[in-house]
């Protein structure tokens, strides 16, 4: 039997079935479908797809397009579970369409409140689905299920207030019976927390303050009432491992953002990699990628799991690429710092102490002045997601390489709702969410890339430079293609093993989410969204 | 001293300390002042001051005092007033603030320019004796080697006019920098860089063509200094304020 015909039998097979947890803990056996944020649990973005190949890809072609009736950021990964493609129009819109023509079936639209606020754009970043249901976080701090054949509502339950500054902009994920969602906020004074939910009514099962009250291990390491106001937002999707019953989510940066004085300690559990208990929410471990953080290095990426050769020897580890501009390999069972290796010019830290602690530099704080620090408030990655392939072992990274900023202090005061922030970064070379305009940077203020580093050193393989940045996600699979964008405005499928670009299309928008890939019918997509437009390509 | 003189003077002063307490870059001022210019200029006018009661330049606000209420009134506008909102990214809200600081400073350079200036004369000095029209071009009219000046007036105030004229390379008058290109065949291109990716660059030339050239084809690229002459002693206090009138008066096609 051939693989494709394999894969046509799985596709009609599994066809309007409900999208049970086994489905979903079993996500990489049925690689047609896109049913998480990150294509499965372990948050390697990684597909055994394998019907586009380096030599065919040249020929890709557009398939269908879908045009967002909204002008905000399109950031959201789209999920695929059977034949129907489902995604976020920016804000709050649910989408259901045909996967394979785009033709839509239905649209749930929500307003949020005019409480609503948000930093950096009224933005989504996807959906969870589990048996029947759509789940959604509002940028009105709310959770959202929606019924995925009438597009109907089925619950909507508060998570937070958004009058504080509170909003809900990730795509939940699912473990077991529970949806679990984290809050974002962090420019605004919040406390964060990770809360997990039961899919069946909405009713909050457990919480895990990402910034602990008194009595709570981690409080010490706030002063006075400094942890109220601590930020420790979370805005990227976590990943789960069945084996360990753990959850892992990376925490965003203490407030205020860039004034630690009213705040003197190392700010647990502010960027933080966490691990939790999936059915209680209770803490097994964390890593501080950077403790006392005053630049903004959010650890808001997606933990990516993976069980690698180490030193010798297999081991399950967690994978991270740091807005900090540090590429570290940790213990996935115990939290055990394993590497960690700079992937980008980094002026805030000399190096780690034996038990994994950065060494950071005095003179790398911000300062009322202004300090130059790299890399840059917008880091040397950021939210966008990275690659994991099994198959190469490499570990892929959309890098803002060499870029700085100048960080400026300030003193600020706590208002519920305003903005508390504590200073600026100055003289950042680029714009921070710049939309389709033109690029006139100078060279010295650094530039985009996607690099290819061994999973267990970080030792640099590949480097793919570009002149502007890129905000793109990136996908690999099985037949070792790597696609991603720019803001250039491009959609690259690369040789994952040697970073050579094989195809290369404008899409006229920047592209600012990751790109997945699924099958309808034996025929294998892949599609990204660009500017206010969702894009799908495939090869007849 | 009435209350309001006393709020004023207050207002000031906090601003004044707050201002101390911090250095901004140019490049923070310059992008200010590009966030300014694309998202405030249309109603409070080149110099701050179109709206009846506020004047940016001199840090005087109808409601707010410190950085942050300034903030948050350019992010979340101002309710039941023709002030919206302007989702700005932090950064960039605080670069604003940057221009808005320092608005006055620019205004309260010292000038070499005579304190007032005559339009007329000054269209009549452009177009002969200081030979900008050679260069720049107004409303379809004149060279195209510097930046089109149509709308002049619309974007930059008096000080910055005459900045422009004695320092080039402030290049106040366009946010395209000049470029020089050198293609592989030869062919050296200046002019004025529009966009560029990993891929091409475009440009508008010194005689007024939009060139779109590929990286593949060229030996050398990159920005270089401002090649229009500083005006600083070849003209008299009464030319340049007259230039400076009519280059005011400039604001598009109307």
């Amino acid at each position: 039997m051939t693989s494709r015909l394999l894969l046509i039998i799985l596709t009609v097979g599994a066809a309007h079935a409900q999208v049970t947890w086994d489905r979903l803990r079993n996500a990489q056996s049925e690689p047609q479908n896109w049913l998480t944020y990150s294509g499965t649990n372990f948050g390697q973005r990684h597909s055994a797809l394998s019907e586009m190949t380096p030599s065919n890809v040249k020929d890709l072609r557009l398939k269908w397009v879908f045009q967002a009736a909204s002008f905000e950021k399109f950031e959201a990964t789209p999920l695929v579970a059977d034949g129907i493609l489902y995604t976020v129009q920016a804000p709050n819109d649910i989408i259901a369409m045909d996967a394979a023509t785009g033709r839509l079936f239905w649209t749930y639209t929500y307003t949020p409140s005019k409480e609503s606020r948000v930093c950096c754009g009224r933005v989504n970043r996807g959906l969870a689905i589990l048996g029947d249901t759509l789940f959604m976080g509002t940028i009105d701090g709310r959770l959202l299920a929606v019924d995925a054949k009438s597009g109907k509502p089925v619950w909507n339950i508060p998570v937070a207030r958004a009058e504080a500054g509170y909003s809900v902009t990730h795509a939940p994920l699912i473990v077991k019976d529970k949806v679990l969602v984290g809050v974002a906020g962090g420019e605004y004074g919040i406390r964060g927390f990770i809360a997990a939910f039961d899919a069946k009514t909405g009713k909050e099962v457990w919480r895990f303050n990402t910034i602990p009250g008194p009595g709570e291990p981690g409080n010490e390491t706030w002063v006075g009432d400094s942890w109220k106001t601590g930020g420790g937002s979370i805005w990227v999707t976590g990943s789960y491992d069945a084996e360990l019953n753990l959850t892992f989510w990376g925490v965003g940066n203490p407030g205020p953002d860039w004034n630690g004085d009213s705040r003197v300690g190392d700010n647990l559990y502010s960027d933080c990699a966490l691990a939790l208990d999936a059915d209680t929410g209770k803490l097994k471990w964390h890593y501080q990628f950077t403790p006392h953080d005053e630049l903004d290095y959010d650890s808001v990426q997606v933990p990516v799991l993976g069980d690698i050769q180490f030193q010798g020897r297999l081991r399950k580890v967690v994978m991270w690429a740091n807005r900090n501009g540090i590429y570290y390999v940790l213990d996935r069972a115990t939290g055990l710092f394993l590497t960690g290796k700079p992937f980008t010019k980094v002026t805030w830290m000399d190096g780690f102490d034996e038990r994994g602690r950065p060494r950071k530099l005095n003179s790398a704080g911000s300062s009322p002045e202004g300090t130059i620090v790299y890399p840059g408030v917008q880091g040397g990655t950021n939210w966008y997601s990275p690659s994991y392939s099994p198959r190469t072992g490499l570990f892929y990274i959309p890098v803002w390489d060499d870029t700085y900023s100048r960080f400026i202090k300030k003193k600020d005061t706590y208002t519920e709702g305003q903005r508390y922030l504590g200073g600026f970064p100055g003289s950042t070379s680029f714009s921070l969410n710049r939309g389709a305009q033109t690029n006139t940077r100078k060279p010295q203020d650094g530039h985009g890339a996607i690099l290819a580093v061994d999973a267990a050193t970080g030792e640099k393989k590949w480097k793919l430079d570009f002149v502007d940045v890129t905000d793109s996600g990136i996908l690999t699979t099985a037949t070792d293609l790597l696609f991603t964008g720019n803001r250039e405005e491009h959609f690259f499928a690369l040789n994952a093993r040697t970073g050579e670009v094989l195809w290369k299309t404008s899409l006229g928008g920047v592209l600012a989410n990751g790109p997945i890939t699924y099958a309808v019918n034996g025929n294998q997509y892949v599609a990204v969204a660009a500017g206010n437009a969702l894009y799908v390509f495939g090869l007849r | 001293m009435t209350m309001r003189r006393l709020t004023l003077i207050f207002a000031a002063s906090a601003l004044s300390a707050w201002a101390q307490t911090h250095s901004y870059s140019q490049e923070d001022i310059e992008e200010g002042r590009r966030r300014y210019q694309t998202n405030c200029i249309g109603c409070h006018g080149v110099d701050g001051a179109a709206i009846a009661g506020i004047d940016l330049g001199r840090g005087k606000f109808k409601r707010v005092t410190s950085d942050d209420e300034l903030a948050k009134v350019i992010v979340e506008g101002v309710p039941g007033t023709g002030m919206p909102g302007t989702p700005l990214f932090p950064s960039r809200v605080f670069m604003l603030i940057s221009y808005l600081r320092n608005m006055s400073d620019l205004t309260s350079r010292k000038s070499i320019a005579a304190a007032t200036g005559e339009p007329g004369r000054g269209k009549l000095l452009f177009e002969g004796k200081a030979g900008c029209a050679g260069c720049h071009r107004i409303l379809g009219q004149g060279g195209r080697k510097g930046p089109d000046l149509s709308e002049t007036g619309h974007f930059l105030r008096p000080a910055e006019i005459e900045m422009s004229m004695l320092e080039p390379d402030a290049a106040y008058a366009s946010d395209s920098p000049p470029y020089r290109a050198v293609l592989n065949g030869g062919e050296t291109v200046l002019g004025f860089l529009l966009n560029q990716n990993s891929d091409s660059i475009q440009l508008k030339d010194d005689r007024g063509n939009l060139r779109s050239l590929l990286r593949s084809d060229l030996k050398e690229a990159g920005q270089v200094k401002s090649w229009m002459p500083s005006y600083r002693g070849q003209l008299s206090a009464q030319e340049l304020a007259d230039i400076i009138a009519y280059l005011g008066n400039q604001k598009g096609a109307q």
